[in-house]
């Protein structure tokens, strides 16, 4: 009975998928939170260590080669994962939302100059156009990462939320703001905008798990951040020679830990999709 | 029909056109000079000089564009910074590779997903349902460079089945010659019974890795697609002509739900081609991705140029590609033509 009336937090709350996210991507908060309480430092060698020790002891999770704690490590990649994936995002949106909305509100030539530059953008594969990114930049850091995904995610950012204008634009309450003398720029930020957030919202979500996906990917490559630093992708890409020992213990679980939190990204932003549209299926 | 091919091939052009630009403008930004580095400090200036010449970097911008331009549609691009090899040769080298094991990767994917996407719609709510549910978030989520390296551990090492690695004719099937570089489709096409098989345990591993990518996406739309196409009037008509309901299913409802699957499969080539580029730095497969990703690496940028065009071409011709054929398939869409 109170079915129909329920909010979007509501909805998202009674929405299992959307509430196994939610959990996943606190799980991994929680570890970046705690990473201070980690037994060893992200960059901290046991000097006693000359080849990878399984788990146990003083490394719970083992260590590698090179005498890093592969647990704490772990924590302090997840404070790295969270936030390439959220700056990466957020600098997306900083581009690709204004880019959107004009394009899409605009219409006529400004419309078609921008989207034909968004249509060259994805005739790129994204890691390809990645990968380009994060040589030009040349700089082994995680900001190269940060900005390599995020540029890749401008062109899907912009059509997205061109979409999302495109729709507003038609309602009643737009032409009436016209018709009330606003500015463009007024109707834009003030009325379109506005009722645009609910799928940009979602968008951002899932491009967090996405973003977390490529970062890791450009690090496991070798365009990310050098060696020492306790990143994901890089613990995968220093890990990679024992994917054909015995040492299963370095490599398991930053593996896991993405995919939990992309995982956890992908199903939050699904459940908000369902609970911000309940006519979407 | 026709109207509609010749518009989208002259749209095409124009977006390949500025693709290549884009490709030129961000190799050629890349810091550092490619001859300094080639001929180190000790080097006379007439040197330097023809290195500029023959790399293509003096004069203005658009006219060693127009130079670049020129020779990628003959697919000359120059001549590796470090081996010296003629690119376009090495590319062509490359190439196969990769398509074999896209196309591998694509064809799992497919059979798998349009099986288990049809199954879960006809049975929402069993533990098929549910495994064709995880499949398709976890496909999406796990990395798939990731996936390799456990793909390597377990089945490679641990268990021992599969071979991880080596894509050569000596490795696949010694004793062998093979004429081109499609190791697996040559093997096949010629009915070599013991390469084939040896091409496949090959190719085994990374396909199934670089599968659960497109494998995600194609069971989640085959499963709302057939849901869809379960509702609608012709299927209570099939079963009110009292078809059984194999054949209702079989020949009704999965041909129509597959168009829009077909779709979906070909356009997740630029997911897959990003993804094969990580799955072949996992497996050391001799592709295009190991190819680029080694002269990102060096700044190689002849070979750079080279592969990211050639990324982008594959891209754009197949998108083409699929949507003619989707217009082929669908009469539905050749009216709106206009649109």
């Amino acid at each position: 009975m109170t079915g129909r009336r329920a909010g979007p937090l509501r909805r998202l709350l009674r929405d299992k998928g959307a509430l196994v996210g939610l959990v996943l991507v606190g799980l991994v908060v929680l570890m970046a939170a705690g990473a201070n309480l980690a037994p060893w430092g992200p960059k901290e060698i046991d000097r006693s260590v000359y080849e990878p020790v399984p788990p146990g002891g003083n490394h719970p999770l083992g260590t590698d080669g090179t005498g890093y704690d592969v647990f704490s490590r772990l924590l302090y990649g997840a404070r790295i994962s969270l936030m390439t994936g959220l700056a990466s995002v957020v600098l997306a949106l900083l581009v690709g939302v204004p880019l959107g909305a004009i394009s899409g509100y605009a219409g006529g030539k400004v419309d078609t100059v921008l989207m034909r530059i968004v249509d060259v953008m994805l005739a790129f594969p994204s890691v390809v156009l990645a990968i380009a990114i994060a040589a030009l930049l040349d700089a082994r850091t995680v900001g190269t990462v940060i900005v390599a995904v995020a540029v890749v995610a401008v062109p899907t950012v912009a059509r997205q939320v061109r979409a999302s204008v495109l729709q507003v634009r038609g309602l009643e309450y737009v032409t009436a703001a016209r018709a009330m003398g606003f500015s463009p720029q007024r109707i834009l930020v003030r009325q379109v905008l506005p009722n645009c957030l609910a799928p940009i919202l979602v968008l951002a979500t899932l491009g967090v798990g996405h973003a977390i996906l490529a970062a890791a990917g450009l690090s496991f490559l070798g365009l990310g951040p050098e060696a020492r630093v306790a990143e994901w992708g890089v613990m995968l890409k220093d890990g990679y020679r024992y994917a054909t020992g015995r040492e299963q213990w370095v490599i398991v679980p930053p593996g896991v830990a993405i995919a939990i939190t992309v995982l956890g990204f992908n199903l939050l932003g699904d459940g908000l999709r369902r609970a911000l549209d309940p006519r979407a299926k | 029909m026709l109207v509609y091919t010749i518009r989208r091939l002259l749209f095409a052009v124009p977006l390949l056109l500025a693709a290549s630009f884009l490709v030129f403008a961000i190799v050629t930004s890349f810091p550092g000079d490619p001859c300094r580095e080639k001929l180190g400090q000790a080097t006379t200036p007439e040197a330097l000089a023809k290195c500029r010449k023959d790399l293509n970097l003096d004069g203005p911008f658009l006219e060693r564009f127009g130079t670049f331009l020129g020779g990628a549609v003959k697919l000359d691009f120059g001549h590796d910074l470090r081996t010296d090899e003629d690119v376009g040769d090495v590319v062509l080298r490359r190439l196969p590779p990769t398509i074999e094991l896209a196309v591998v990767a694509l064809g799992i994917a497919f059979l798998l997903g349009s099986w288990l996407g049809t199954r879960s719609a006809l049975r929402p709510g069993t533990w098929l349902d549910m495994v064709g549910q995880i499949v398709s978030s976890l496909g999406v989520s796990i990395p798939v460079f990731w996936l390799g390296m456990m793909l390597i551990a377990v089945f490679g090492v641990w268990l021992d089945w599969l071979p991880f690695g080596g894509w050569s004719s000596v490795d696949v099937a010694p004793g062998t010659t093979f004429h081109t570089d499609f190791l697996l489709f040559e093997s096949l096409v010629r009915l070599k019974g013991a390469a084939f098989l040896g091409a496949l345990k090959h190719i085994a591993l990374p396909a199934l890795a670089l599968s659960t990518i497109p494998l995600a996406t194609i069971t989640r739309m085959t499963r709302s697609a057939v849901l869809e196409e379960l509702g609608r009037d012709y299927v209570t008509t099939a079963r009110a002509k009292g078809l059984p309901e194999r054949r209702v299913i079989g020949r009704h409802v999965r041909r129509n739900a597959l168009i829009p699957v077909v779709t979906i499969t070909g356009l997740q080539l630029g997911t897959l081609l990003s993804g094969a580029v990580l799955t072949e730095t996992v497996f050391s497969w001799p592709g295009m991705g190991t190819y680029m990703v080694n002269a990102a690496d060096q700044r190689n940028y002849p070979v750079l140029m080279a592969c990211m065009l050639l990324f982008v071409v594959i891209f754009v011709v197949v998108n083409l590609v699929v949507d003619l054929l989707y217009h082929w398939i669908d009469p539905r869409l050749r009216t709106g033509l206009s649109s």
